[in-house]
């Protein structure tokens, strides 16, 4: 495969963490399920997070991102959206996917990105739309991306958002949090060779994460959204 | 036979009609493996309540069974349907699976506890169940669904695989909520040592306080030893899901207890008197209905 610098470029810079998209405000589960003690070192982040690109991500967010990326116009991408919306019953996640993806879109929109701009407005109608994995997909139009570099980073800054979240919380250091990305990023590579079929329909088995994060209310001090 | 219970397909097609302030059975056809017999009055908070038990006369799901449902309750109906035990999902050979789908068609005014006992799914098990729920805006649904894993020779051996989806539309909306659980060849360590798991979806009206009912949910699912959960507003804030990881089925089977006792008290408050509080003798019409299968 050739190696397309533009490209690699493009996704270091949507892939880093600075990114100024209120990635850090995000948890995916790691600060519940610490505080509920179910994740209190390396190995069982590790766990978290093969459990989340397995059977969240790849079976889920990366199903619609496709969807959106491969819809025709606004409208179509909406359909997408609200399937997300359908697709999520907790409350807390539907927030936290929303409130990451409108984050998203409104820093692409001030690089006025030109189908971010279009469908930032839809956005702005409906409370239902902004979910990540479809911020993703029209961010990534934007920048150009093919639908395989669009879904990297995804699956990525999920990677990394998770390992930043454990080190934010004391679970983990910095060493091993590039122990715990280094075994992601051979995960995610595993994961993205496996092309989901056309009909794919969206699914999910990740009941640790989702209680955890849809117990967030109940917490009187967390530190993350989600 | 095996042949289908109506034109629908429906191994199983119940519907219910309200009469005199009682619920009861106007259309009762059934065909293998499917049995229904007698229906009967339970709740004396709500006479007008008519419990079903479904019976399966094969007990079990079996490798390459297509099994199909369908319930529709009329407006101002109130039913609580459950079957007869934990329901056993047998082995299926490789490239076959079972499926069941199960179509619920609730109208204004009525409800339903569809409280189907939770599956037990044996090695190289693999099921595909469907629940497509359309309940009018002002109807009301608890739909609970759970699944367990046993291996007979105790080696954990474990299931191939489950594909579990709860659709809801209200009034043939698009769908409002879709919840898809797929799972292939799991191994034993994603369950992190939890046996049983289940969700509930408790379908209310827009007189409903969600967020009274979510914290008499969470209030009471929280004693529970060994439970792992969360009550959350579901999509549109058409009502609240319920996520349960339990140690054991008991553990489920007594966390759906609760979440039944807090829907039904919701019910209670906001029903009209004639349907809850009215006393009548048990249903003989059911009876006399006949079985077309």
């Amino acid at each position: 495969m050739l190696f397309d610098r533009s490209q690699a470029l493009a996704l270091l810079q949507l892939g880093d963490s600075a990114y100024p998209a209120g990635g850090f405000a995000f948890s995916w589960g790691i600060e519940g399920l610490a505080a509920d003690g179910m994740l209190a070192n390396r190995n069982e982040l590790d766990r978290v997070i093969a459990d989340q690109l397995t059977r969240r991500w790849a079976t889920m967010d990366r199903i619609l991102l496709r969807k959106a990326f491969q819809a025709m116009d606004c409208k179509a991408i909406a359909e997408v959206d609200r399937l997300t919306e359908a697709g999520t019953p907790s409350a807390e996640m539907r927030d936290g996917s929303r409130r990451a993806g409108r984050a998203l879109l409104g820093v692409w929109v001030k690089l006025e990105g030109p189908l971010s701009i279009a469908y930032r407005d839809r956005v702005s109608a409906d409370a239902r739309l902004g979910h990540l994995p479809i911020a993703q997909a029209v961010v990534g139009r934007d920048a150009g991306f093919s639908l395989d570099a669009a879904e990297l980073v995804s699956g990525w800054t999920l990677v990394t958002g998770l390992v930043s979240a454990a080190v934010r919380l004391g679970i983990i250091g910095h060493i091993e949090a590039q122990q715990s990305q280094a075994a992601a990023r051979g995960l995610l590579g595993e994961l993205l060779a496996d092309t989901p079929g056309a009909d794919a329909l969206p699914a999910s088995f990740t009941p640790f994460i989702d209680i955890a994060i849809s117990r967030g209310p109940l917490r009187h001090v967390r530190m993350f959204t989600t | 036979m095996r042949s289908a219970a109506t034109k629908h397909d429906a191994l199983l097609d119940l519907s219910f009609i309200r009469r005199a302030n009682r619920t009861v059975i106007d259309r009762r056809l059934f065909a293998w493996p499917f049995v229904v017999t007698r229906s009967f009055y339970l709740d004396p908070e709500r006479p007008g309540c008519l419990s079903v038990i479904v019976q399966t006369g094969s007990g079990a799901v079996h490798g390459e069974d297509r099994l199909v449902q369908r319930l529709v309750l009329n407006p101002g109906t109130a039913v609580s349907l459950t079957n007869q035990g934990a329901t056993s999902v047998h082995r299926a050979a490789p490239a076959a699976g079972a499926t069941e789908t199960i179509s619920l068609h609730v109208a204004g005014g009525a409800s339903l506890e569809y409280l189907l006992e939770p599956r037990i799914l044996f090695p190289d098990a693999a099921l595909c169940q469907s629940v497509d729920l359309d309940c009018a805006k002002d109807g009301s649904a608890l739909v609970v669904d759970a699944f367990t894993m046993h291996d007979p020779r105790g080696e954990a051996r474990g299931f191939r695989d489950l594909e579990s989806t709860f659709c809801l539309r209200r009034s043939g909306s698009e769908p409002l909520v879709i919840d898809r659980t797929r799972l292939h060849r799991p191994t034993a360590d994603i369950f992190r040592g939890y046996l049983a798991f289940g969700s509930a979806f408790l379908v209310l009206t827009p007189s409903h306080d969600l967020a009274d009912m979510q914290a008499s949910l969470t209030n009471a699912l929280g004693g529970s030893r060994g439970l792992y959960t969360a009550v959350s507003v579901l999509p549109d804030s058409t009502g609240l899901g319920v996520r349960l990881a339990a140690q054991d089925l008991a553990g489920i089977r007594t966390a759906f207890a609760h979440i039944s006792a807090v829907y039904r008290q919701a019910l209670l408050s906001v029903l009209s008197p004639p349907m809850g509080y009215s006393h009548g003798l048990p249903d003989r019409l059911s009876e006399r209905k006949e079985n077309r299968d």
